[in-house]
């Protein structure tokens, strides 16, 4: 597995630059503490709105607070909550899939309806609502978010676990006196995660890109919290002063990106008809 | 356990499966019996039922569609149909074990090869882990395998067809089952793994005691390992009998075909018999005999009456008109 993803790094320049970028992030955040000049919400009303200079790198925003270390800071939140939604909506969803497409008949058709119910509100909206209702948090955000996500991620699993089940194995192993259960948990599962794995990469960038825009909106953290979507929504009244808004928005763009690269090229790896030289 | 007392006993076995377009008959009014010790081959074409009635045995016919609609599967003075999937699951590969006829895809590929052997073990022995592994290494040795210490290590994959048909083997047998069930386990075999597999299966019949139901479309193979075979078609037993008697007098005019229809490797070759016709719709009852329109010897009462079990001899059944007193009869 390691060595091919070292092949696939060597092979898919794309796949190593979104690795590069998101190690980047990740590293950035950890050790903000180190790498960032000055605090995150340190005022200073005699330098607001400075245009980037070698002091302040990305400048200053109208609280006079310096937004490169607001942008280090600010990936603590985003990628803290694209992560937690990630891997909570994954587990959550998978294993209902899971059970959904491995019972099927009227428990699969109960289920899934049941999914679907959420899949047809537009996803944004109702994350706004749920969030809204709750009240806003970081918490609540990333509950609003789970919420949300959580039936794409059964739809994708039941799919595959639908295929998987036809297995021989599967029969093989209930033939050896396997339970259902166990046949689900030790056969069906670890064959079918590949591909949400791949969908978890990918969808890492949109929740980020979600979570930020809820806190754009006014939902999600509240300031003076260093949170990229927020820092974005405040920058939009300094329309002419780019490096407000430009600088944080650019750290969203760099991190989807890199996480959707990341996704592609797993799926690359997974696909065997795209598997040229692996 | 009473020396008469047969160790599988299958009475009036019926399997139908209902799907949106009608009623599929696969199995009808099937009987037999399996001894401990016993190599018994059921042979047919493909749809003739053969495989369901092996999954029948283990209870693992899909549901719904498929049902067991009537008869009795008595194993150990237990009748299998009625038993809890509780006790079913204590039942496989504990008792009754089976294996598959694509060792390429009945292994879990990202489970090593020891580890799903010792799966069992551990699942019906309660075996700790470690003790697991080294057992089922051992059971790779027995059944054949170099090199079992570095083998239990390696991944489905990185072994070949009859290696991993070995292995299949192997999880089949950790927990010395009674019965052994083989779904045409040398299908996908070359010719040289497939002689070497049937001579496991004998060996292994012979060492454990290991009673064996193996299920081919290959006469061959069947006349190879077996001492009593059935001929099934539509879901019916048509013909039962020691497997030298088979080959060297077949009764019914469907085996008669069958049998001719084996290709030969010799100088002068013949063209290739077949049977002419093809499987009837399962979907169809008919009241007489299903193999009425491919048969060559036809009678009036084909059409009309399905024939009984007619006993010709010991130990040699076959269910055709052509062997009823009254009717012609000539060729025992």
């Amino acid at each position: 597995m390691i060595r091919s993803i070292i092949k696939l790094m060597k092979s898919n320049y794309l796949f190593t630059l979104g690795c590069f970028i998101c190690l980047c992030w990740i590293l950035a955040a950890i050790f903000a503490d180190f790498i960032a000049p000055y605090g995150p919400i340190t005022q200073d009303l005699s330098i607001r709105l400075n245009s980037p200079s070698l002091e302040h790198l990305f400048g200053t925003d109208n609280f006079g607070r310096d937004i490169f270390s607001r942008v280090i800071y600010g990936g603590r939140y985003s990628l803290l909550a694209g992560c937690v939604t990630v891997l909570l909506a994954g587990t959550i969803g998978s294993i209902y899939g899971a059970i959904a497409g491995y019972l099927g008949g009227v428990v699969d058709d109960i289920m899934m309806r049941l999914s679907e119910m959420i899949l047809s509100f537009p996803s944004l909206i109702l994350a706004m609502c749920i969030n809204a209702a709750l009240g806003s948090s970081l918490f609540n955000t990333m509950f609003a978010l789970v919420i949300v996500a959580w039936p794409t991620y059964a739809r994708l699993m039941r799919s595959v676990v639908l295929t998987v089940k036809e297995n021989e194995y599967v029969e093989a192993a209930r033939a050896l006196g396997a339970s259902k259960w166990r046949v689900l948990i030790t056969e069906i599962i670890p064959n079918s995660v590949g591909s949400v794995l791949i969908m978890a990469t990918t969808d890492l960038g949109n929740q980020i890109l979600m979570f930020s825009t809820l806190s754009f909106l006014g939902l999600g953290s509240a300031p003076p919290t260093p949170e990229w979507g927020m820092m974005v929504s405040d920058g939009v009244n300094y329309f002419n002063k780019f490096w407000v808004a430009g600088f944080p928005g650019l750290a969203i763009l760099t991190m989807a990106v890199g996480s959707n690269f990341i996704g592609d090229g797993l799926r690359d790896l997974m696909d065997p008809k795209l598997r040229k030289e692996f | 356990m009473n020396q008469k007392e047969p160790l599988l006993n299958i009475q009036n076995l019926s399997v139908e499966f209902r799907t949106i377009e009608g009623t599929v008959y696969a199995i009808n009014d099937l009987s037999y019996t399996l001894n401990s010790g016993d190599i018994l081959g059921i042979v047919g074409e493909s749809g003739s039922g053969k495989s369901v009635s092996s999954l029948g045995i283990m209870k693992l016919i899909p549901n719904p569609p498929g049902k067991i609609v009537n008869g009795k599967i008595i194993y150990e003075g237990k009748n299998l149909v009625n038993i809890s999937e509780k006790e079913m699951e204590q039942i496989r590969g504990n008792d009754i074990s089976m294996i598959f006829q694509e060792p390429m895809t009945s292994l879990n590929p990202i489970i090593k090869c020891g580890k799903q052997i010792a799966e069992s073990l551990i699942l019906h022995r309660g075996l700790k882990k470690k003790v697991a592994f080294e057992q089922a290494v051992e059971m790779m040795h027995s059944v054949g395998i170099a090199n079992p210490e570095q083998r239990a290590h390696e991944y489905p994959h990185q072994l070949s067809g009859g290696m991993r048909q070995r292995v299949m083997i192997a999880m089949a047998l950790a927990c010395k089952p009674n019965i052994l069930i083989c779904d045409e386990p040398t299908t996908a075999l070359d010719v040289t793994i497939q002689a070497q597999i049937l001579d496991l299966i004998r060996h292994l019949n012979k060492e454990m005691n290991t009673a064996v139901i193996m299920i081919s479309h290959d006469l061959g193979v069947v006349s190879e390992l077996c001492e009593r075979v059935i001929v099934m078609y539509t879901g019916c037993i048509i013909e039962e009998s020691s497997s030298q008697e088979l080959f060297e007098n077949p009764l019914h005019p469907y085996t008669i075909g069958l049998i001719k229809a084996i290709p030969k490797i010799s100088k002068d070759r013949e063209p290739l018999q077949t049977i002419e016709g093809v499987v009837p719709n399962a979907m169809e009852k008919t009241d007489g005999c299903s193999f009425w329109p491919r048969c060559k010897d036809v009678m009036l009462r084909c059409k009309q009456e399905l024939p009984p079990m007619i006993q010709v001899k010991q130990d040699r059944k076959v269910r055709c008109w052509k062997y009823v007193v009254g009717n012609r009869h000539e060729g025992i």
